[in-house]
């Protein structure tokens, strides 16, 4: 168990979720393995993406919302409200459902985070090309860096905001449903992408989309409502879990009975 | 599309509020020019921009000049917007980003009430306490000063809850994904969501500037209504609005198209003011 938690990039022990009275989810526990791409599959309302967002502490933005339990980064416990909230986005990024980029040129997109960050113009240009060029988007904005990332297709913003986590050189990138809002070629291409990036980061990945996880997870969690909460019932190797899920309900929603 | 009855009844009864509501501004500006149409016809229209002075009653030598308080409209237009801006628009960041709840629903409760105040209320205001203030500053109090102050506090409420508004419709995504790169709260506000509102926050303004340059009872108050292009803020000024309400009552045929076409110029000034808010590209 020790060396599991070495491994891992992210350790989560009892992590409780409330909003007001409500308890979204109780008592998770899980090892996010490094450069591994962890799933977390479950029908809707089961806390998955409340537990997303407390990895990063995007929680905090959500007024009642209140969370208990440990999640170990680096050695250091994260729900502890004197963490460096700003450092730790920096190093855990996030890309959410729906594309979200700003709505100024491509080029700010990038310099708005950078800069933030302390990075000069001259390392704010070279990250950007970087990131734009890991994501395959280079060759496709390179002429326009100087016009509106709203004018871009919607998988072509999704490929720029992941570029845009990216470029802070994370350690770690959420995904919450990265490809739902996307046309079937669109989603193919970021799915590839995220395949791509397990070598760099550490991927957590939400989706609906059960073949998706089949395709790309090496890890994989089943979120349920168990006594009125969301919390974990299975996890573990995907391809175990996609065999032979121990799980009743696990077994009923990945076999599409149920969910 | 239109296949039901009620449907299509519906339609009809919007479309025709809708008509008489837009040619009622047709219809008003048409007044304005029927009985401004003397200045027009006769040329006098020039002598509104050539002519130094303003004596439209004077039997020897009248003169039309109404620059001066054209000039005057501006700049207390001007002032009030650059004075009541700033703090609109930071008081609606506050209330958006900072502000505890009680708070922001007692600055919303305030700044209605402060935008239902009646003009003729802050011109007592700005001539009782406002204008013997600048008095000590520099007589005589009543001034360009004394009207922009006044007439900012007017537009205030304007500008704050137009920005609020603005503020609130931005995509929450947007805030979001700001967050999510590690941006700091002052960096999330002023390069993301104000740039993201520009375009509400400056329909906003323009709003307001058009609210404050048809403003009349409280300048009237405050200005101290000498017709003559002001030299510093500290000088008496008479803006046009002033001017029609000052001598409409006893102006007689040709004095009273004379004020009329003063009217029809400040309007086609508001129209102006109104095309500067360009449509923004959309990014």
């Amino acid at each position: 168990m020790a060396q599991e938690s070495e491994l891992a990039a992210i350790s989560v022990r009892n992590l409780s979720i409330q909003y007001g009275d409500f308890a979204a989810l109780q008592n998770v526990n899980l090892d996010i393995p490094r450069n591994q791409i962890s799933a977390l599959v479950g029908p809707s309302g089961c806390g998955k993406s409340s537990f997303l967002n407390s990895l990063n502490r995007l929680t905090d933005l959500i007024p009642g919302c209140r969370v208990k339990g440990e999640v170990i980064f680096q050695t250091q416990n994260l729900t502890d409200s004197k963490h460096d909230v700003l450092s730790l986005r920096r190093q855990i990024g996030m890309v959410f459902q729906k594309p979200n980029p700003f709505p100024q040129s491509i080029r700010r997109n990038f310099e708005i985070p950078l800069r933030e960050h302390g990075f000069s113009k001259k390392e704010c240009r070279d990250r950007m090309v970087e990131a734009l060029t890991q994501v395959g988007l280079w060759e496709e904005v390179s002429d326009r860096l100087e016009k509106g990332a709203a004018n871009l297709s919607g998988g072509q913003q999704q490929r720029l905001c992941i570029a845009r986590a990216l470029a802070l050189e994370p350690e770690v990138i959420l995904f919450d449903e990265p490809c739902s809002a996307l046309d079937p070629i669109a989603s193919a291409v970021v799915e590839d992408l995220i395949v791509s990036l397990r070598e760099r980061v550490t991927v957590v990945i939400v989706t609906h989309n059960l073949a998706q996880a089949r395709r790309i997870a090496d890890q994989l969690s089943v979120f349920w409502v168990r006594d009125g909460s969301g919390t974990i019932v299975e996890s573990g190797d995907a391809g175990e879990i996609f065999q032979s899920p121990s799980d009743p309900d696990a077994l009923n929603y990945l076999c599409g009975a149920r969910g | 599309m239109f296949r039901h009855r009620n449907d299509r009844g519906l339609k009809w009864l919007l479309s025709g509020v809708a008509l008489i509501c837009g040619s009622l501004v047709i219809g008003i500006v048409g007044f304005l020019l029927v009985e401004a149409w003397p200045v027009f016809s006769s040329g006098q229209i020039f002598a509104f921009f050539s002519d130094g002075a303003w004596q439209p009653g004077s039997d020897r030598e009248p003169q039309f000049g109404i620059t001066p308080m054209l000039l005057a409209s501006l700049a207390v237009t001007l002032l009030a917007t650059a004075l009541a801006v700033p703090p609109g628009i930071l008081a609606a960041i506050f209330q958006i980003y900072y502000s505890p709840k009680w708070l922001a629903t007692f600055q919303d409760r305030a700044m209605e009430l402060l935008a239902g105040v009646p003009s003729i209320i802050f011109g007592f205001w700005g001539l009782t306490v406002i204008v013997p203030i600048i008095n000590q500053i520099r007589p005589p109090g009543q001034s360009l000063l004394a009207g922009g102050i006044v007439l900012g506090l007017m537009i205030l409420p304007t500008v704050s809850l137009t920005t609020r508004a603005a503020l609130q419709a931005i995509d929450r995504s947007l805030v979001y994904g700001g967050a999510a790169l590690g941006l700091s709260r002052p960096r999330q506000i002023f390069s993301i969501a104000l740039p993201a509102a520009r375009s509400g926050i400056l329909s906003g303004c323009m709003l307001a500037m058009t609210r404050a340059i048809g403003e009349t009872m409280a300048v009237v108050m405050v200005c101290g209504n000498i017709a003559k292009i002001p030299h510093s803020i500290f000088d008496p000024v008479r803006p046009v609005t002033s001017t029609i309400a000052l001598e409409m009552g006893y102006a007689t045929e040709g004095h009273r198209s004379l004020l009329y076409a003063a009217g029809f110029v400040l309007v086609v000034l508001t129209g102006f003011l109104l095309l500067l808010r360009r449509r923004e590209p959309v990014l």
